[in-house]
């Protein structure tokens, strides 16, 4: 009887599936990793971001021009000294849950960061010189730095920096993530580690900011993310149907669906740094300038591109991509490929290919490049064809694909002339990260380059709260950093999502990474 | 001393094997194209009279690439069974002979070692050593130590009750002497079909270690990297994995046709009536 019941209930269950269910406006959406954690005052992946950015609203929003406007916040003033922020905000808004969203909400949320309880591992650093919130009143806040912080505004757009509901964190503690609460156009549903996330549709939503093409709450009622972390099989859930817009398909994919009116592709550049190999600056043959330099020119960027990226993806020239703020095109025309100045830089620094081997030497000791290569991204492929490319002018190069620790372990005893790595980020204080003289040892200055100009730079450029005077001071960094060859750039980092042609209005921020599905919608079919 | 009773599965077996392993000595000569030699304009090309197995994502030829990854799978094959079998069967030898608590010891080790599944032995192996050829060679070795020990430990324990070597004894033979002359080759055909049989388990192991990046790294011609270099591309271009998959699966195929053929040739016990 039992055995029956269940067997009727089943079967009914799956007649209602079948037919009657009003057709729901809902979206499959594929991720390319199944985070660690999903926090975004804790966890540091991007992939978190695709879906959380379409939960909270941030407290100014980033257009995809670059201005700045009004999101909780209705206004803000940047004291002359650069060391307060004053915002205020909007009086209507509620969190998911029905908390108010006010002064303390935002005080709570950015203390929420600054705790080392929290363990941040990337808000905390977005956040910079944070001092404290200050609440002037219910809709008034003035956040302190104890120095200047010209990156703020910029990591406040992002979903790193959400507004989180205060109430939702105490009542669910370390298990937040899971039950997340903002007061974006969605709202968290579920979130089952490795198999799916879902987002429904905020009946309440009535605060867009003006860029958007649409008011009121969004169009598509649900959305379900899921996991595809194996490339290969990126296209095809597209084409089965099983997602309706996929992140990350390979570039030879790209090109095939790209040529079929049912998918639409959308390249999206990645702003902070290009896929680049780091030039460990300490260790020969890679402490003279003029091995460095030869090294550059010796690569064929366009070919590796056109190989490996094909037309999606520029060849990067320089440490920031093309959308970063404060990108310098005149690291452009630094390097040219040019087989023959890099063999003729070598030769000066006095590598001769004495024995006809086809490889240089000096002193007996032959021209060889240990270089780490990491799995993803297409670097063992790039690595391959760096290999081939060096060879030409007499450069060996000897390489390893390992797990990251390995790579950072290997980095950490000097085990390496080359090692690749790639850091999105909406502000160009990233280099600091990479080249700060204080990040050389455990750090990620992975060219072991040591420059006090370079490091005022970079803490001026952190500073200038002008944009023009830090653009000014970007430039002379990324020259600089060229000029010197501290890092062999390879290609702008370009995401290429495809989506059903069915899928209208699918734009993504300024970050590259986060797509506004607030303005998606889906085509009768 | 095969004679006439090799099976006729055998004997294909053996040819295969025999051209396999001409193909991968004459390699220089018979690869069409540098197998490093990349052209970027030639990038996918289909199987075709100039390119038998097509062309991979850097316009490399991949037939002359499967030719020369060939050297380098059997001799990690090769290496890898003699790096068990050899200590496999001193270790054996000496357990099955002497027994005692030397036995003991040997025995429990090798039961710890078999209750590990021997990839992930491998695996662990190469973790520690770091990746590249020679450490997935020895990795693959040693896991395979155990079954030999096994395998030639039981077979001398049954040979050790023969009336021979009952005799040997009695004459005042030392045990090197009765080891080496008496027992050693009544076990080496035992010996010889495991080591055929295993030169075809450690070609899948240590390709599939490379595969998971761990072995040969590039741009170094090898079966198992070159299978997970086209995996990516199945859909746009099958032959980059296509072709290694089948040469290694006939190297594989053949090499356990011969196998079975020796066992069958040299053991009266299992042979077909």
């Amino acid at each position: 009887m039992n055995r029956f019941l269940i067997v009727f209930t089943l079967l009914s269950m799956l007649l209602v599936s079948c037919g009657g269910q009003p057709s729901e406006s809902s979206l499959v959406y594929g991720l390319t990793l199944t985070p660690s954690g999903i926090d975004p005052h804790v966890d540091a992946s991007s992939e978190l971001g695709i879906p959380l950015t379409s939960v909270y609203d941030p407290l100014v929003w980033l257009t995809p021009e670059g201005e700045f406007v009004a999101g909780l916040a209705e206004e803000w003033e940047i004291s002359d000294d650069g060391l307060t922020v004053t915002f205020h905000l909007r009086d209507d808004v509620t969190f998911h849950d029905g908390t108010p969203f006010n002064a303390a909400a935002v005080e709570f949320s950015l203390d929420r960061i600054a705790d080392p309880a929290t363990r941040s591992l990337k808000a905390r650093g977005m956040l910079g010189p944070y001092d404290r919130t200050e609440i002037v009143d219910d809709y008034t806040v003035r956040v302190h730095f104890t120095e200047p912080y010209a990156p703020f505004l910029t990591s406040l757009s992002t979903v790193y920096l959400a507004m989180v509901s205060p109430d939702a964190v105490s009542q669910w503690g370390a298990e937040y993530q899971f039950h997340q609460v903002g007061t974006g156009p969605f709202m968290f549903d579920e979130y089952v580690p490795r198999d799916h996330l879902t987002l429904v549709r905020n009946p309440d939503y009535d605060w867009a900011p003006d860029f958007f093409d649409r008011q009121g709450p969004p169009e598509l009622e649900r959305v379900t993310f899921r996991f595809y972390p194996d490339v290969a099989t990126r296209a095809l859930a597209l084409q089965s149907g099983e997602a309706d817009v996929m992140g990350e398909v390979s570039p030879q994919d790209a090109v095939r669906l790209d040529q079929s009116p049912d998918y639409a592709l959308t390249p999206v550049s990645i702003p902070g740094q290009p896929l680049q190999f780091f030039v460990n600056t300490q260790r020969p043959p890679l402490d003279d300038v003029r091995v460095r330099r030869a090294l550059i020119y010796a690569v064929d960027r366009q070919a590796i591109v056109r190989t490996v990226f094909k037309e999606y993806s520029l060849p990067a020239y320089g440490p920031l991509t093309r959308p970063t703020f404060g990108y310098d095109p005149r690291v452009e025309g630094m390097y040219e490929y040019d087989p023959q100045r890099a063999a003729a830089l070598l030769e000066e620094a006095g590598w001769i290919d004495a024995d006809g081997d086809g490889i240089r030497q000096q002193d007996g000791v032959p021209l060889r490049l240990e270089t780490i290569l990491m799995g993803w991204g297409y670097i063992p492929e790039v690595g391959q064809m760096l290999q081939d490319q060096l060879r030409r002018v007499g450069m060996d190069m000897d390489s390893r694909e390992m797990t990251f620790s390995n790579a950072v372990s290997d980095v950490a005893d000097g085990r390496y002339h080359l090692a690749p790595f790639v850091f999105s980020s909406s502000d160009p204080d990233i280099i600091r990260t990479t080249f700060q003289s204080d990040n050389i040892d455990g750090g990620f200055n992975w060219s072991k380059f040591a420059d006090p100009q370079l490091d005022a730079w970079l803490d001026e450029g952190r500073r200038a709260i002008d944009p023009e005077a830090r653009r000014a001071i970007y430039g002379e960094i990324q020259h600089h950093l060229m000029e010197q060859a501290v890092i062999l750039p390879i290609r702008d980092y370009v995401n290429l999502n495809v989506a059903g042609a069915h899928v209208r209005n699918l734009r993504y921020d300024r970050q590259g990474w986060f797509p506004w599905l607030y303005e998606v919608s889906l085509a009768e079919e | 001393m095969i004679g006439g009773r090799f099976s006729i599965a055998g004997l294909v077996g053996a040819v295969v094997l025999a051209s396999i392993v001409v193909g991968t000595l004459l390699a220089p000569w018979l690869a069409p194209y540098d197998p490093l030699a990349m052209d970027y304009q030639s990038q996918f090309l289909p199987p075709s009279l100039t390119h038998p197995f097509g062309t991979d994502l850097f316009g490399r030829d991949v037939f002359s690439r499967v030719l020369f990854g060939a050297r380098t799978s059997l001799s990690v094959g090769v290496l890898a069974a003699l790096l068990a079998a050899l200590p496999g069967l001193v270790v054996g030898l000496m357990s099955g002979y002497y027994g005692g608590w030397l036995d003991h010891v040997v025995m429990r080790t090798t039961d710890l070692v078999l209750s590990f599944p021997s990839l992930i032995l491998a695996l662990g192996i190469v973790a520690i050593l770091r990746p590249g050829l020679v450490n997935v060679t020895l990795a693959v070795g040693l896991a395979g130590i155990p079954a030999y020990v096994r395998l030639v430990r039981s077979s001398v324990l049954t040979v050790k009750q023969e009336l021979y070597i009952e005799a040997a004894h009695a004459i005042g033979c030392r045990d090197p002497r009765i080891v080496l002359r008496h027992v050693f080759p009544n076990i080496a055909a035992s010996v010889l079909v495991l080591a055929t049989m295993d030169i075809a388990w450690a070609i899948l192991r240590a390709t599939s270690l490379s595969f998971l990046g761990l072995g040969a790294q590039p741009p170094t011609p090898e079966w198992g990297t070159m299978i997970d270099e086209g995996r990516e591309f199945l859909r746009l271009a099958p032959w980059v994995s296509l072709a290694p998959s089948s040469v290694m699966m006939l190297a594989v195929l053949s090499l356990n046709l011969v196998g079975d053929a020796l066992r069958d040739a040299l053991d009266p016990r299992t042979g077909s009536e």
